[in-house]
């Protein structure tokens, strides 16, 4: 009995011991991320055995780096998908300056107007101008916006719907919008983040809403009508395609993959390409990304492990995400084998962007290189009420342009009036944010 | 309710709840002191976070400047508009609660079991969880959605208007077992002599509804009508999962608006939107506070779980009596029938939760594929598990930083010798703070918690706080059923005495006690909304987990069936454990 007590209380002496040591060990790295779901679990994996702690920040993320929070609640690195939060002054001042090798474009994103430092890494970034389809349904790609206008409205007088629109997902649609926008006004494009309502009510920003309007209108153009692309989510509308074949194509990013290659039916195959611009036009590059940033708090340890998640020393953890596909990225050592074949161009591509200056920015040249405009997602660089969100801002303007086109029958005139709605709400949305803060 | 007829003020039973003895200074001291751990509570977890939302919301611009933005604001109107129709619908729901009750008086003890089991399940399940079932149930593809499968052109439940069918339908599927619960009590316990006696005097059966019966089922009725209409001024998370991102305009309530917008709205206009919120719930409280003055509930029938009629009552000999049977066979096929359709959406919950996540996602679940893998997908990584326990820990703490407090409290309410103005003052207080919404309370307590925003330690008194008013009442109520005797005092020294007093009514009330206990953790384990709000930057709660999993509904519809199962086996294994003492609990509060 009394052995019993010693060693109970030996025992719980070598806890405490190993508890006072735990202690003093160095404490996990906090990472706070906005991925949920699928993307959290791979990134969590990709960091397993690190001394890291990932928390998914949701929506917050921007509180969380503006506000000064307790010592406790402060992540040392945060993944961040708005470059302008990396661009505030506000923000700027709380973050270290990192060393990149990313291309110029990728690098202006994250550099402050004034101090000229880049402040983020690019960890992921999507390359959102693409239209997946199946190849035995449409046999060559449409050259151009008229193009693939004619393509759609023929295939669906036929009675086969061509397209599935995930029109229940706010940001697919403001992808589709961005596409024809960047195509048609890209140097607009750039400005428009800043809210400015003269750009917002440019007569092009007009015509965008317009085209949208007249290929969203054409009758039956989504399988069961616009009322159930209403409630068709991103990956329904890819199971649409390549599952059931009730459509041809659809628009989406390079991160449909993965969704493809897991619902696809047997032997289905799966193509994309470019999102198609007006004949005169340059094709819009659209993309998005997330960024790694440091806090000045964390010190020298969050600059170390941005280094190590974007320079290469990961590799051998990122591959296997990056051959699931929805990953990728400007370097951090991946090789074009590493992606899967469908997205493997795409990878080299954004790349190969390396000496490219960048729209995002106000006032800058266009792309030239490979004779593309390459922007960053406007949506995700929009704030006031036009920020974005279930029933929010720019999201809620392009469903209800939608909602206004799609479900009912709609002759062109009526399109071209519900374009007109859209443009003047979404002009409205940028003005109030100009009076208000 | 008496006094309004003057035939029953000579009939019913008079029940003194005055303590028996006044005692003067000291006493009441002890009494005061009582209610201080409860009043703490709720000064600064409810009150404090509540006036600062109030004073944001009239500074800045200047005066109502705010409140006319906001109303002005189409996009409020149609989400207070909407919570309008919330109400009406938890009307609706208590009114088939009471339809049911009824219907269960006539159908066999197994079968009412069964019954009682089938409707009080979904009350204990998460909004959350339910709002995954629905959509699942009414998914618009007919390879999917099973209504959509039996039916010959599909609908599109989840599009615009028939959406509301299926949130709808949720939240009566989730409330209706609460109301039927309460009703299923009270009309077991109509004063069975009252009516006898009114029947004498010549009271025909209308008089006798007005008179008798009405008044009698009104105080468990208040406490139904509470509760619904407390879940109806606080949909939030229904909503949120139920409805896909196109619709959200149309279904959008103040709570969920609030939470969107805030940032957008500023911080004035936001207070502004917080506090008509409040104004509504408390207008709705205030509604079913005048009800609560009368002393309910006031049961005297002992209860079994699952309730069964009492044996030797006066309908004893009826239900026995030969020949009954077969009158009561339409009310059996009924009761049956509504068993079963309330115990449905559970088993479409199993059964899709135990196939592949492949299948879940391209074929509906009576197609077959089944499997463990969503519960593998659900539980990858082992974080939904943390999440699970971490949910667990902030539910215990909860629950009993809200027992404690209210078992004092609503001791110093009953039987401690506290000014009779102020237990009305403190009752009608604790009404009104029961329904308040926690987005009235969420950017002043988040900034006062500042740093320690995330933790088990600081947002488990914020749960308390909000739950700390439901239980007083609900303690409060079993309390004054326990009698007193006769002489308290002069059998011990005075200390002894005392404590020995709280003890014997917290004994006798233990039910009643396990129900504030159980109530308090269901809700905390349940809680989206504070999570939501308060629990941010660590997302470790298992609802939050959930609804990051529904961003992609048909692809993860498999996951998050298998996490709702999980989600929900905790509160029902509670509720099937402790049933009978929730029952009494809830509706008489003693152990006899």
């Amino acid at each position: 009995m009394r052995m019993n007590r010693r060693r109970a209380l030996a025992a719980l002496s070598g806890l405490a011991a190993a508890g006072l040591t735990g202690c003093s060990a160095e404490r996990p790295l906090r990472v706070a991320v906005v991925w949920s779901g699928w993307e959290l679990a791979r990134f969590r994996r990709v960091l397993e055995g690190e001394p890291v702690t990932v928390y998914s920040a949701g929506n917050d993320i921007a509180a969380l780096l503006r506000k000064p929070v307790a010592p406790a609640a402060t992540p040392d690195v945060a993944i961040v998908p708005q470059p302008g939060l990396i661009r505030d002054p506000e923000i700027r001042s709380r973050l270290q300056p990192l060393t990149s090798q990313d291309p110029s474009f990728w690098r202006d994103l994250v550099t402050g107007p004034g101090d000229g430092q880049a402040k983020g890494v690019w960890f992921k970034v999507a390359y959102k101008s693409l239209v997946w389809y199946r190849p035995e349904a449409v046999a060559s790609p449409p050259t151009g916006w008229e193009a693939w206008w004619a393509l759609c409205r023929d295939r669906a007088a036929s009675g086969r719907p061509p397209l599935s629109v995930p029109a229940a997902d706010g940001w697919a649609l403001t992808d589709w919008f961005e596409n024809v926008l960047l195509g048609h006004a890209p140097d607009l494009y750039g400005r428009l983040h800043l809210l400015d309502p003269a750009d917002w009510g440019d007569e092009r920003v007009a015509q965008a809403f317009i085209r949208l309007a007249c290929l969203w209108s054409i009758p039956g153009l989504v399988p069961g009508g616009g009322r159930r692309a209403l409630v068709t989510q991103f990956h329904d509308a890819i199971l649409d395609v390549f599952r059931y074949g009730r459509a041809d194509m659809v628009a989406g990013p390079d991160f449909a993959w993965p969704v493809i290659d897991r619902y696809r039916s047997p032997g289905r195959e799966a193509r994309w390409f470019r999102f198609p611009c007006s004949a005169g036009e340059r094709p819009p590059l659209l993309v998005g990304g997330d960024a790694v940033v440091a806090l000045a708090s964390s010190e020298e340890r969050g600059e170390r492990f941005v280094a190590r998640l974007t320079g290469g020393e990961m590799r051998e953890r990122l591959a296997p995400w990056a051959r699931a596909g929805g990953f990728l990225s400007l370097g951090a050592g991946l090789r074009d084998d590493d992606y899967p074949a469908p997205v493997r161009p795409l990878a080299r591509e954004l790349r190969e962007l390396r000496e490219l200056r960048g729209l995002a920015e106000s006032g800058k040249p266009g792309a030239q290189a490979t004779g593309r405009s390459i922007a960053f997602d406007l949506s995700d660089q929009l704030g006031g009420a036009l920020a974005g969100g279930d029933g929010q801002g720019l999201w809620r303007i392009l469903t209800d342009l939608f909602a206004a086109v799609a479900v009912d029958p709609c002759p062109p005139g009526k399109a071209e009036e519900a374009a007109r709605t859209a443009h003047a709400a979404a002009v409205e949305a940028a003005a109030s944010r100009a009076d208000g803060s | 309710m008496s006094r309004d007829d003057a035939f029953l003020f000579e009939a019913a039973p008079y029940h003194d709840m005055r303590a028996p003895a006044k005692s003067p200074g000291r006493g009441r001291w002890k009494a005061w002191l009582l209610l201080l751990p409860a009043a703490g509570l709720v000064v600064a977890g409810l009150l404090v976070p509540l006036a600062a939302t109030v004073v944001t919301s009239l500074t800045g611009k200047g005066g109502l400047d705010a409140y006319r933005d906001v109303v002005n604001d189409a996009q409020v109107r149609t989400a207070l508009r909407n919570n309008a129709d919330w109400l009406g619908l938890a009307l609706v729901v208590c009114a088939l609660g009471l339809g049911l009750a009824w219907l269960a008086r006539g159908v066999g003890p197994r079968l009412r079991r069964l019954l009682v089991v089938a409707l009080t399940l979904p009350t204990v399940t998460s909004p959350l969880t339910a709002g995954v079932i629905f959509r699942m149930i009414f998914a618009p593809d007919p390879g999917l959605g099973t209504v959509n499968a039996l039916l010959p052109e599909p609908v599109l439940f989840t599009g615009r208007g028939w959406i509301w069918l299926v949130l709808g339908l949720a939240f009566a599927w989730q409330w209706t077992g609460l109301a039927f619960l309460v009703f299923h009590v009270g009309l077991a316990n109509l004063p069975e002599d009252l009516l006898r006696v009114a029947g004498a005097f010549g009271a025909g059966p209308l008089r006798r509804l007005r008179a008798v019966t009405a008044p009698a089922l009104f105080p468990t009725a208040a406490v139904a009508l509470l509760i619904v209409l407390t879940a109806a001024a606080r949909v939030f998370d229904l909503v949120l999962v139920g409805a896909p991102g196109s619709v959200q305009p149309e279904v959008d309530v103040a709570g969920l608006l609030w939470w969107r917008r805030r940032t957008v709205l500023g911080d004035e206009r936001a207070a502004a939107l917080a506090v008509l919120l409040t104004v509504t719930a408390v207008a709705v409280a205030l509604v079913v506070l005048g009800r609560l003055r009368q002393d309910w509930p006031h049961a005297e029938r002992p209860w079994r779980w699952p309730p069964q009629p009492a044996p030797g009552g006066p309908r004893g000999p009826r239900r026995t009596a030969a020949g009954a049977g077969d009158a009561r066979w339409p009310r059996r096929v009924a009761a049956g029938a509504v068993t079963g359709l309330w115990a449905f959406p559970f088993v479409v919950l199993l059964l899709t939760s135990f196939r592949s996540p492949d299948a879940v996602a391209t074929s509906g679940w009576w197609t077959g594929g089944y499997g463990a893998g969503s519960y593998g997908e659900a539980l990858d990584g082992g974080f939904f598990a943390d999440a699970l326990w971490a949910t667990a820990q902030r539910g215990l703490l909860a629950a009993l930083l809200v027992v404690v407090p209210a078992v004092m409290a609503a001791y110093a309410l009953t039987h401690a010798a506290l000014p009779r103005r102020a237990r009305r003052a403190a009752t009608a207080a604790a009404v009104v703070l029961a329904v308040l919404p926690p987005q009235a309370l969420a950017a002043p307590l988040g900034w006062a918690l500042g740093g320690v925003l995330g933790s088990t330690l600081a947002l488990s008194p914020v749960h308390a706080a909000l739950l700390l008013p439901l239980g007083v009442l609900l303690l409060r109520n079993a309390f004054m059923s326990v009698p007193r005797p006769p002489v308290t005092r002069p059998v011990a020294p005075r200390r002894t005495a005392r404590r020995s007093a709280l003890a014997r009514v917290v004994g006798e009330a233990a039910p009643a006690v396990a129900t504030v206990a159980v109530l308090s953790f269901v809700l905390v384990w349940n809680d989206l909304v504070v999570s939501l709000l308060l629990n941010w930057p660590a997302a470790d709660q298992a609802p939050l987990t959930m609804r990051q999993a529904s961003r992609y509904f048909t692809t993860s519809a498999g996951e998050l069936a298998a996490q709702g199962v999980l989600m929900t086996a905790v509160p029902a294994v509670l509720l099937l454990v402790t049933g009978g003492w929730l029952v009494r609990g809830l509706t008489q509060g003693v152990r006899r």
